[in-house]
């Protein structure tokens, strides 16, 4: 059964029967120029009707997209995309066609940036989002459905399709071979599924893989914190590891503490407290299964590292776990909801030796901009696409992953000649 | 051989709670010790989450260190050489689940064959039954690990004689199989055996759409287990189980049993007050769904004395119950009873961002 969320006017489908059908209709849309006037204007009207609903109050994700997509931060993307292009020039940046979005269904909300940067790039849109999708994506949809009403808007409703199916190959198969563009953030299961279907030979494809991201922080400078201080990197680490449950790629799951021995153990007893009064403060979600998981993936970590020490109760939240080395196995066993793998090290080199292709995101507190430059080279291939200060793990670029999103979805035409 | 002492299963419901805490706790810590010792798995895990749990006798149910369930899906956790396993055991998980992985030598096996004799012969008596499986003779032929209904069926296979099975191999009743069983023996004691949804679907429904009412006699008596998972989802309780097993069946007394294949033998039975029952070499406690700290209400952890060769003495279910009593039930058992609330709900989520089934 297909379900559409949002579908050009009078065409819902429902059954695979209307599918070529609305594939065409897609596929003839008009397309438009990257940051042509309607799209800035559509993108910058669903911003402002998400900010200014209380319902996303209490959705800090949906409210830091909305936010990222506000009508002021548009020229700056624009320029990011179109900067250098000028008449005078002989390369120019156009829409790429149809683009076949597939969505996580744990963090909903990065669809969205991957969604909105696509139809800002004028290209027309299918997406297929989960069905076990969060009550406030129901809402969001709601809301651009509302908008796509509006008459000035038809260009666009007649090139967006946002749809949730089951497990069905070929509608996968189907919906693949009309785009030209094809965007998996499933994580590695969903991306060996996907490509099970084939592409038309000239459609590209990008693939978000699972991917794991911690926090190095410099036992010194956590010691040097007043309260005011303490609180609000504890503040930042909750938001970036609290808001998915610690299941976004980009929450640290991982702890790196960087010091001698004595002042990573002082900066310990310091900062955990702090954020058990985050926790305390915010209530996170914690079900029973949490819990259980949480347990669970404990032994599990145990096992794996003799000399392992548990620092906290099993099931506790946050569960935390003090190793001695650091393996792709643990990358694997580390399921989020709240644990964190706690590791000591002297210095910076010898956290960048430890890092490995799965790692995306390092989010940091204590050290110079400089340090992190001058250790680049130590990084192992593909290693730590992003060095964020903590609280900034979670903030979309539409550079991720090492993938500029905004030339992804377009492509260059060079007019030669003059 | 393990060079554990010897364990008596004998009179299982006779001892009150004071004689039989203090073995039973020096049971377990001996089974810590020992596992400690031989399971280097578990020696890891208990290093570094009960670092004192080796040199302590615990001084109650709550201090016996134990493993989460699903730890016996993620290792085949082993305490005897591997060439002393004489049998592994698997859960009967759906396609796709992992399942548990269970290692027996042949004093364990030993042990869960008496074990399990003496708590059913607390129901059943002494004698032999004319016993009918409520299943497919099929499942008792697959090769390698023993899944969990044909370890249950065979266990229970010992408890009776003239065995005749219920069901063929496309899970069908045998109708003039049961109904040759009932001629030859109902007049006397029978016992049926089969696990919970399989009597259900494959014996119940069948019997009501073919019109069929039977009379298995007035000492018949079926033990049945294996879960409410599936029947819960029916919203079919054990009351309205009972009622259609007596209106349909004419079964007279129906004791369910919960254990898991993770502590095979030390199974806790249904009195006919409908509690469920430990017996003095196993016991349970509830552990509060947020702290995991001794509770009323919780998750169920359970305890037994027979897992020697694999370290599953204290085990943390992802079941729920709630302790009812203790050594003062209507039916003149002694020790703690209890009821089985059902399944944590989804326990098992998926992993990172592959949570969708994709394609």
């Amino acid at each position: 059964m297909i379900e559409s969320l949002l579908s050009p006017a009078g065409a819902p489908v429902s059954s695979a029967a209307g599918v070529p059908a609305m594939l065409a209709r897609l596929s003839a849309a008009q397309g438009l120029a990257p940051f042509a006037p309607l799209l800035k204007s559509f993108v910058a009207d669903l911003s402002r009707s998400v900010l200014t609903d209380r319902a996303f109050r209490e959705h800090p994700e949906l409210m830091a997209m909305a936010h990222w997509f506000r009508a002021a931060n548009l020229p700056a993307l624009q320029a990011r995309l179109l900067g250098a292009e000028s008449d005078a020039g002989d390369l120019f940046q156009v829409r790429r066609g149809v683009v076949f979005h597939i969505a996580p269904s744990n963090v909903d909300s990065v669809f969205i940036y991957s969604w909105l940067l696509s139809l800002l790039c004028g290209n027309a849109n299918i997406a297929r989002v989960s069905r076990r999708r969060t009550a406030q994506m129901q809402t969001f949809f709601a809301q651009v459905h509302r908008l796509l009403q509006r008459e000035e808007y038809a260009p666009l409703a007649e090139s967006n399709w946002v749809l949730s199916y089951d497990h069905d190959a070929e509608l996968t198969a189907q919906l693949s071979a009309a785009c030209h563009l094809r965007v998996i953030w499933g994580g590695d299961a969903t991306i060996e599924q996907i490509r099970r279907a084939p592409l038309p030979a000239l459609a590209g494809e990008l693939a978000f893989a699972n991917r794991f991201s911690m926090a190095v922080l410099k036992a010194e400078a956590v010691l040097g914190l007043d309260s005011a201080q303490l609180e609000r990197l504890a503040q930042g680490f909750y938001n970036d590891t609290f808001w998915f449950n610690q299941r976004a790629c980009s929450s640290p799951r991982a702890v790196w503490w960087v010091g001698d021995a004595a002042s990573c153990e002082a900066a310990r007893a310091k900062f955990w407290p702090a954020l058990q009064t985050e926790i305390e403060r915010h209530q996170p979600e914690n079900t029973p299964a949490q819990v259980m998981n949480r347990a669970t993936m404990l032994y599990a970590l145990a096992q794996a590292h003799p000399g392992a020490k548990a620092c906290t109760p099993i099931g506790a939240l946050p569960t935390r776990i003090e190793v001695a080395s650091f393996s792709d196995l643990d990358r694997r066993l580390h399921d989020g909801q709240g644990l964190f793998i706690e590791l000591l090290r002297p210095d910076l080199l010898s956290v960048m030796s430890s890092l490995s292709t799965r790692d995306q995101t390092l989010a940091q507190f204590g050290f110079a901009r400089s340090e992190w430059v001058s250790a680049l080279s130590l990084l192992p291939p593909h290693a730590a696409d992003r060095i964020v200060p903590v609280g900034e793990a979670l903030a979309f670029s539409s550079v991720w992953d090492g993938v500029d999103l905004l030339r992804a979805f377009t492509r260059v035409v060079q007019i030669g000649g003059r | 051989m393990t060079d554990l002492p010897a364990l008596d299963l004998s009179e299982p419901f006779s001892g009150g709670r004071e004689s039989r805490e203090p073995r039973l706790l020096a049971g377990l810590h001996a089974l810590t010790q020992w596992h400690h010792g031989h399971c280097e798995d578990y020696r890891h895990m208990l290093d570094a989450i009960w670092p004192d749990a080796v040199h302590q006798t615990p001084a109650s149910l709550a201090e016996v260190p134990f493993l989460p369930v699903r730890m016996f899906k993620q290792l085949e956790l082993a305490s005897v050489a591997d060439s002393a396993i004489v049998k592994r055991l698997t859960s009967s998980g759906t396609t796709g689940q992992q399942v548990s992985r269970i290692a027996l030598d042949a004093e364990t096996a030993a042990l869960q064959v008496k074990a399990l004799a003496a708590i059913t012969q607390d129901v059943v008596g002494r004698q032999r039954l004319p016993m009918l499986v409520l299943d497919q003779q099929e499942i008792m032929r697959g090769k390698g690990a023993l899944s969990a209904r044909a370890a249950g069926i065979l266990g229970f296979a010992n408890f009776g004689r003239y065995h005749t099975y219920a069901l063929d191999e496309h899970m069908q009743p045998r109708w003039d199989a049961i109904d040759a069983f009932i001629e030859a023996h109902a007049q006397g004691p029978v016992l049926l055996f089969g696990f919970t949804w399989v009597v259900w679907q494959h014996v119940l429904q069948q019997a009501a759409q073919a019109g069929r009412r039977l009379d298995f006699g007035e000492k018949s008596i079926l033990i049945h287990g294996g879960g409410w998972k599936k029947l819960a989802e029916l919203q079919i309780d054990n009351a309205t189980f009972k009622q259609r097993l007596a209106d349909q069946l004419g079964i007279r007394r129906v004791s369910n049993y919960y254990g898991m294949v993770e502590q095979v033998g030390s199974i806790f039975m249904e009195c006919e007050a409908g509690h469920l029952h430990t017996p003095a070499f196993a016991d349970v406690l509830m552990r509060d769904l947020h702290t995991l700290k001794p509770a009323q209400s919780g998750a169920i952890e359970v305890f037994s004395l027979l897992p020697r060769s694999y370290p599953g003495h204290a085990i943390l279910t992802e079941d729920m119950g709630t302790i009812l009593g203790c050594d003062d039930c209507p039916c003149g058992r002694k020790g703690r009873y209890f009821h089985v609330h059902g399944r944590i709900p989804q326990a098992e989520l998926r992993g990172c961002s592959d949570v969708r089934a994709a394609s």
